[in-house]
């Protein structure tokens, strides 16, 4: 009997109402022997069983977490991909456009979630008023003319285009601007151009090189930090001697799992370039140019300690 | 399979120096990282190369476009669950983290069974989750979700069917 034998579907099926059966009434004794029965009278009866048996065991595995976490799980999980699909459906039909399709003038309600998973950037083209450079693990709506960054961080360009983060809105013409979401503000950074920033606590003109973060309570300026906030929409890290658990933090945001920085080694500073493609090769250049070595116990469970 | 006459076959290597670049870019534009797309694309060939059959010259960008969608959505449902995953594993106390190996494991696990429902209809599906991995009756899951028994039992054996085809009727 081959394993990969095909089973009309009638036994494949009855097979399964014995299956429901036996669980839902118990194995009673009547049960088990008319069971029996069928079992004994075909061998494909047997094959049919044997292979839902198997197939059982695949949802029973010990290494799944219990029930009352992996059913959430694999819900949101799902929810993710057919979201994901939906949004590749619009690509398709891009591709099949040829050109990048002006989606805006499509429908003028046009509204979609375009979004990236940890590690992804992507261009979004809305027509001829604006571009939008997304970051990893970032989610931006478009409605009508608007942009909103939901999650993440985006960089928008373009002659005229608005765009609204968790605290601010921002309006842009011939301006190129950097929303990021942080944990309790917003910041908006123009790197070319101008852009008018409507906030809460007031309004303020914000030209290149310029930056605010806004909370609910507050606008600040903001200086520049270590990193160079705009090299990544260009698939670099730039970073210019930035502390270690500093770094670690920002690389983290390009790669999957755990990227934990032992406090031995935190202090420690580094300047260089890095390529946000390839982030396994960020850690090794890491332990090249410092005194530390990565421990990965798997590719989403990285720790940072010193050299032994 | 048998070719209409009209169609020549094409090999493998030819299809890859006509059509390599333009998968590439196709796959791009479809998931904004050039390095998963050139992953996919090589996948792609990979895949079509174990499948062993002829490939007809009509339309062969259509067939390395079905491979390749195919492969791209097996690699969002891979990220899709790791991500809900370690979001639920960083609800646990440190202490009760499982181990590197286990959580690995678990999540090949969970791919397996994601990929086996996938098609499913919603409401089927959550039926099916609820009896195999929750080890609710029919009963149950019928009040649970608002609809009869029988419903109940019909969904779970539709989706039993469908995992039963995933598992030993696809060639994948």
């Amino acid at each position: 009997m081959s394993t990969t034998e095909r089973l009309p579907e009638a036994i494949v099926c009855a097979a399964i109402e014995w299956q429901m059966r036996l669980r839902d009434q118990g194995a009673g004794a009547d049960v088990q022997e008319q069971l029996q029965n069928w079992l004994q009278r075909d061998a494909r009866h047997r094959l049919a069983w044997q292979r839902l048996q198997e197939m059982g065991g695949l949802f029973q595995a010990s290494r799944l977490p219990d029930a009352a976490q992996t059913i959430p799980l694999l819900r949101r999980a799902e929810a993710d991909l057919s979201r994901r699909r939906a949004l590749k459906l619009l690509g398709a039909g891009l591709v099949a456009g040829g050109a990048t399709m002006l989606v805006a003038q499509t429908s003028p309600t046009w509204r979609a979630d375009f979004a990236t998973a940890t590690g992804e950037r992507r261009r979004i083209s809305l027509g001829a008023a604006a571009e939008v450079m997304l970051n990893t693990g970032s989610a931006l709506d478009v409605e009508g003319q608007a942009l909103i960054l939901r999650a993440g961080e985006a960089l928008v360009e373009g002659v005229h285009w608005q765009a609204r983060c968790r605290f601010a809105t921002c309006l842009g013409r011939n301006a190129s601007v950097l929303l990021r979401e942080h944990d309790g503000y917003s910041e908006i950074r123009v790197q070319r151009g101008e852009a008018l920033v409507s906030t809460a606590v007031g309004q303020v003109r914000l030209r290149d090189g310029e930056a605010v973060g806004v909370s609910a309570a507050a606008m600040t300026p903001l200086g520049t930090g270590p990193v160079d906030p705009f090299s990544w929409a260009r698939g670099l890290l730039v970073v210019s001697d930035i502390r270690l658990a500093d770094f670690l933090a920002e690389a983290g945001r390009y790669r999957k799992g755990w990227l934990i920085c032992d406090g031995a080694v935190a202090e420690l500073h580094l300047s260089g370039v890095f390529r946000l493609d390839e982030p396994e090769a960020m850690l090794d250049n890491i332990a090249h140019l410092l005194p530390v070595r990565i421990v990965e116990r798997t590719r989403w469970w990285v720790r940072v300690v010193p050299v032994a | 399979m048998s070719l209409p006459e009209t169609d020549s076959i094409v090999p493998l290597d030819v299809l890859y120096g006509t059509h390599h670049r333009w998968l590439n870019g196709w796959l791009r534009r479809s998931l904004g990282c050039s390095q998963q797309a050139a992953d996919l694309a090589q996948d792609t060939f990979v895949r079509l190369l174990m499948r062993g059959k002829p490939i007809s010259d009509h339309a062969p960008r259509a067939l390395l476009v079905r491979v390749a969608r195919g492969l791209v959505i097996d690699h969002w449902r891979r990220d899709a669950l790791e991500r809900a995953y370690l979001d639920a594993l960083a609800q646990l106390p440190e202490a009760s983290y499982p181990s590197p190996d286990v959580r690995h494991e678990a999540l090949e696990c969970l791919e397996r069974i994601a990929g086996l429902l996938d098609g499913l209809k919603p409401a089927i599906r959550e039926a099916f989750l609820l009896y195999q991995l929750g080890g609710l009756t029919h009963r149950q899951i019928a009040e649970q979700l608002g609809i009869s028994s029988r419903t109940v039992e019909r969904h779970v054996a539709s989706a039993l069917l469908h995992c039963y085809r995933g598992c030993f009727e696809t060639m994948r």
